[in-house]
């Protein structure tokens, strides 16, 4: 405290005058420290002002379309991306409903869903919408819609931010029909092959020496291979345009695809000197798709008879019931095993093993991927269990009938 | 009495490797370029089975397979589609008209489309 005056002022004690002084003195530190305040106030408004205009900006001038509502979808601001990209203004938009101006074209559960998610669950909606530019013309946005809640989780509004992908999609679409055109046009002459070589390495004149039926079987092992990938490439682009695999369930011996499947192989199991010991037995039904279950143990046999060393086992196994509903299936081989590090990626588009890809470097890495894709889409499942340098075990369950 | 076969498939080189098997299997085989031609000989001849492709001139095999089964003659045919195309609206429509076979055909042997075949008229 300063020491108190002792200046005297007519009619007042200076006991009196002390005590005002002291008063004023308090009032002032009060304003000191509440203008210190404001300036500070001042300066952080001034601060939050640059950032909302820098965040003004960055929403103005981004390339996705931002669409901003309120709760009951009445537009109260879009960016220019927006302007640019539905042809309306800045003013045009405002006021309306996006139905009104580029949307209201899809159908009406689809917006129901859309509504339920972002007004009921308050979650977001990320989905595509095919809307209208203002010249009439459509395109298609990948959208991702959220809503912006105030403190006590009530709406305060929408965030629609939207990409037009109309491009994109129309690569895509082309690149499929591009797949898909190519692999059937190839089909005729790699029949052609496939057949014209099998009825040459018949040899029914016996006038084919052994050298020329070795070549022959070099034509329909590549000519198999190009087979192969035809069918890979179009599994993929069935898998990619995210159609399901249609299964055709009938009842059928486990052993005929099997002894076909064998067949195809006979080559190189008679080659390679492998023993290939089938326990499942002769009268064991399933009730699958058989072109496609075809196609599975084509791939898991095949894959065996390539990896197993020569002279040694490839063992196919059946539990007819595993007690939980399902029929297993196994197919080992005694090969060199997946890495331990590699094993998560096994049934990745493309992966190959690094020992698998010095063994055989002519693999896709697309047919286990397809295989455990066909399984699944009986309701089924595809695992494995491997051992480095000793072999792998590949599993797959398919659905009782009674199921 | 030897079992008779129509193929009706457009590529003739194809045509020519499959009549060959067929002929060797003791098959009277006949063939057609086309589905009109298809459904004529199939009329004319009634096989016992047919084999048919789909992506042809003139009339395509799914629209034969639609004439043939709106037939007295040739509702209860045995057909089975052999072609290029794997795609499932194909394959439904094919089996939804009582195709009993739907086969791609670069997927099969020659001598596994027989004993197809043999399997089914056989029984």
């Amino acid at each position: 405290m300063p020491p108190k005056s002792t200046t005297a002022v007519p009619g007042i004690s200076a006991d009196e005058l002390d005590k005002t002084k002291d008063v004023y003195r308090s009032l002032q530190e009060k304003l000191e420290y509440l203008f210190d305040s404001l300036a500070r106030e001042k300066i952080n408004l001034e601060l939050q002002m640059i950032e909302a205009k820098k965040f003004r900006l960055a929403v103005d001038s981004a390339s996705d379309n931002i669409v901003i509502t309120d709760p009951m979808g009445t537009i109260f601001y879009i960016n220019k991306a927006t302007e640019k990209n539905t042809g309306y203004t800045f003013n045009e938009a405002v006021g309306k409903n996006p139905g009104e101006l580029w949307g209201g074209h899809m159908d009406q559960n689809y917006y129901a869903a859309m509504w339920g998610k972002i007004k009921t669950k308050k979650e977001v909606f990320i989905g595509q919408f095919e809307n209208t530019r203002k010249n009439g013309e459509k395109y298609i946005v990948a959208v991702d819609i959220s809503s912006v809640l105030d403190e006590y989780g009530e709406i305060l509004f929408f965030v629609s931010i939207e990409r037009d992908i109309t491009r994109e999609m129309m690569i895509e679409r082309m690149k499929d029909e591009f797949v898909g055109l190519a692999s059937h046009q190839l089909r005729t002459p790699l029949t052609g092959i496939r057949w014209f070589s099998e009825l040459l390495l018949r040899n029914k004149y016996q006038n084919l020496n052994q050298e020329q039926l070795d070549f022959l079987e070099q034509i329909k092992v590549s000519n198999q291979r190009m087979i192969k990938l035809v069918n890979e490439l179009l599994d993929i682009s069935h898998i990619e345009t995210g159609q399901k695999f249609e299964i055709k369930k009938a009842d059928f011996k486990v052993n005929d695809v099997i002894n076909e499947v064998l067949t195809e192989n006979i080559s190189l199991i008679k080659t390679k000197s492998l023993n290939v010991v089938n326990e499942i037995p002769d009268n064991l039904l399933i009730f699958a798709d058989y072109v496609k279950i075809r196609q599975v143990l084509s791939n898991l046999i095949s894959n065996a008879s390539k990896y197993t060393s020569a002279g040694k086992n490839i063992n196919i196994k059946v539990a007819a019931d595993d007690g939980h509903g399902f029929t297993v299936i196994s197919v080992a081989d005694e090969g060199m095993g997946i890495p331990t590090a590699q094993k998560s990626h096994l049934f990745e588009k493309f992966f190959r093993a690094d020992n698998a890809r010095v063994q055989e470097p002519n693999g896709t890495g697309l047919g286990l991927y397809i295989a455990r894709e066909l399984i699944r889409a009986h309701g089924g499942e595809m695992w494995f269990e491997s051992e480095e340098n000793k072999g792998t075990v590949f599993f797959f369950s398919i659905p009782l009938k009674i199921n | 009495m030897r079992k008779k076969i129509l193929i009706v498939e457009d590529d003739v080189l194809l045509v020519k490797a499959i009549s060959y098997e067929f002929e060797q299997e003791n098959f009277e085989v006949f063939t057609a370029g086309n589905g009109e031609d298809g459904l004529k000989m199939a009329e004319q001849h009634l096989p016992d089975l047919i084999l048919a492709d789909i992506n042809m001139p003139k009339m395509d095999g799914l629209a034969m397979l639609k004439a043939l089964r709106a037939t007295e003659w040739g509702k209860n045919m045995l057909v089975i589609m052999l072609t290029n195309y794997s795609d499932e609206q194909r394959v439904l429509e094919a089996l939804s008209q009582k195709a009993f076979y739907y086969l791609v055909k670069s997927d099969w042997d020659l001598s596994q489309i027989v004993a197809k075949v043999k399997e089914k008229l056989v029984n």
